[in-house]
């Protein structure tokens, strides 16, 4: 077991020396111009701020800058829906490995200029801290991430989705997943919605809500009628006055019963010829009757 | 003697049919008046109903509200006993639970808005007349109101009365989408057959909205 560590951690460290290796020729075109005059110039240049000396230098050598998934060269796109940019410095890469059950994890230990590195774990042991990451070189899966510097994620590149993250539990799932706790709502409804895919049939009304809320951009199209109420036909699946009642999206079926014949408003006209016979036979019969005792008499 | 006896006689079969023309004629004149009154009662009021002078006219269609007020002026139905329906579990209209409430079915259309506002009122139940008993008297041109609880009433012009066979009854056409707020009253009609103790058939006033008012 320790022997599959060593090797598993030479692994890592190898993978990440090599692709810090395939990323330096693209650090130099990020370097800094010594014009910025704000953290967030000098970040985005690829440089580090020195707040003491106010001004942007260079970072070391594993500094980079941040490229974007579709190999872009560019990391000023932070505004972009849909896309986490980060723009890390870097400089010492410490490898280290987690008791993980699912993941066999590295750590970076950076030095984060931007809040989007900042990792937090909600989730019991299991921890999954990688700050920045992905590149094409460096392809984070569930297994074995390894670890570069600074990444920008796209909503293209779902390999990347494990990192710079906040791992936590799940409600709505029976599993646990890897969220990125900093990702725009853009770009975690394309995320949900090219892995999973709910509707209302399978969650409560509850669930569905708590969703949208965290999710107003309604990824899954809970609330398709956009009022802000996801599912509302299961809003009284569970309510105990509605017992006995059923709704329908159909039409209600066959004619409507809405009389019991226990009055004569509902007799027709044959009814009332049909009296007006029998009283009309009555006196004819009394009239016969009538005549026969007469002549007896 | 025996023409004393004779002329008594004659005198007796005189009173007796004349007796019995006498009851002939009342029974005939009963007949005859339950006839005439049974047919001149069912129409009570006015066809259209006199609307206030004051009135602030509402764009029509209009929002969901529930039912306030039903008045038909010609038949003398105004009532507040409603309630809502919904489907039974045979996904029949559910009906009132007395005789004199009208329901309005919330499957629906509320009274304004686009499509058909469905409501539903016994003939006669439990041996009380019902709160549609005289609805097969309404005639095209007739008004309804309806008063929603948002203070707002409309009103319908009736279109045409039509009683359906149940087992035949008009699905789409009671309570499918129409192009503008429309109304359909509905209750029992034709004969009643004891042996399943229900009407053959409905009596179904189909309306539409013709200006809403607060």
């Amino acid at each position: 077991m320790r022997g599959r560590r060593s090797s598993r951690s030479a692994a890592v460290v190898l993978a990440g020396c090599v692709g810090l290796a395939v990323m330096a020729p693209g650090l130099a075109l990020a370097a800094p111009t010594g014009s910025e005059t704000n953290s967030a110039d000098c970040t985005a240049a690829g440089g580090r701020w020195s707040e003491a000396e106010n001004k942007c230098s260079a970072v070391s050598s594993t500094a980079t800058s941040a490229p974007s998934a579709s190999n872009s060269s560019s990391t000023d796109d932070d505004s972009v829906a849909g896309r986490s940019s980060t723009s890390v410095s870097q400089n010492d890469v410490t490898v280290t490995e987690s008791n993980t059950t699912t993941n066999s994890t590295t750590t970076s230990n950076s030095n984060n200029t931007s809040n989007s590195n900042n990792t937090s774990n909600s989730n019991s042991n299991n921890t999954t801290t990688n700050n920045s990451t992905t590149t094409n070189n460096n392809t984070t899966t569930n297994n074995n991430s390894t670890t570069t510097n600074n990444t920008t994620v796209d909503i293209e590149n779902n390999t990347s989705i494990e990192n710079n993250t906040t791992v936590y539990e799940s409600n709505y799932f029976s599993n646990t997943y890897v969220f990125n706790s900093h990702a725009p709502n853009a770009w975690w409804g394309t995320y949900w919605r090219h892995r999973y895919d709910v509707d209302c049939d399978e969650l409560t009304y509850d669930e569905a809500n708590a969703i949208l809320e965290w999710d107003s951009s309604d990824p899954f199209r809970l609330d398709r009628d956009d009022d802000g109420e996801a599912c509302e036909a299961r809003a009284h699946d569970d309510d105990d006055d509605d017992e006995g009642h059923v709704e329908y999206v159909s039409y209600p079926e066959g004619g409507v019963s809405t009389g019991d014949g226990s009055t004569g408003s509902g007799a027709s006209a044959v009814e009332v010829a049909l009296a007006a016979g029998a009283v009309a036979g009555l006196g004819a019969t009394g009239l016969v009757v009538a005549r026969r005792s007469a002549r007896q008499g | 003697m025996a023409t004393t006896t004779e002329h008594q006689s004659t005198q007796q079969r005189g009173t007796a049919r004349a007796t019995i023309g006498v009851l002939l004629v009342v029974a005939l004149v009963a007949v005859v008046a339950y006839l005439t009154v049974g047919a001149t009662s069912a129409r009570t009021g006015p066809a259209v109903a006199d609307l206030p002078a004051g009135r602030t006219e509402v764009a029509l269609p209009l929002d969901w509200a529930e039912t306030a007020n039903l008045r038909i002026p010609s038949i003398g139905v105004d009532t507040r006993q409603l309630t809502e329906l919904g489907q039974t579990e045979d996904r029949r209209l559910e009906v009132p639970r007395d005789a004199t409430t009208v329901g309005h079915y919330r499957g629906g259309a509320a009274p304004g808005q686009d499509g058909p506002a469905v409501y539903a009122s016994h003939v006669d139940y439990g041996g009380v007349e019902g709160g549609f008993a005289r609805l097969s008297d309404v005639e095209a041109g007739d008004q309804v109101l309806v008063e929603r609880t948002d203070g707002v009433t409309v009103v319908y012009a009736v279109d045409r009365v039509a009683e359906v066979p149940k087992d035949a009854f008009p699905t789409v056409q009671v309570y499918g989408a129409t192009p503008g707020p429309e109304l359909r009253l509905i209750t029992c009609g034709g004969e009643f057959d004891a042996d399943v103790r229900s009407y053959e058939d409905n009596v179904v006033v189909y309306g539409h909205a013709v200006e809403a008012y607060r």
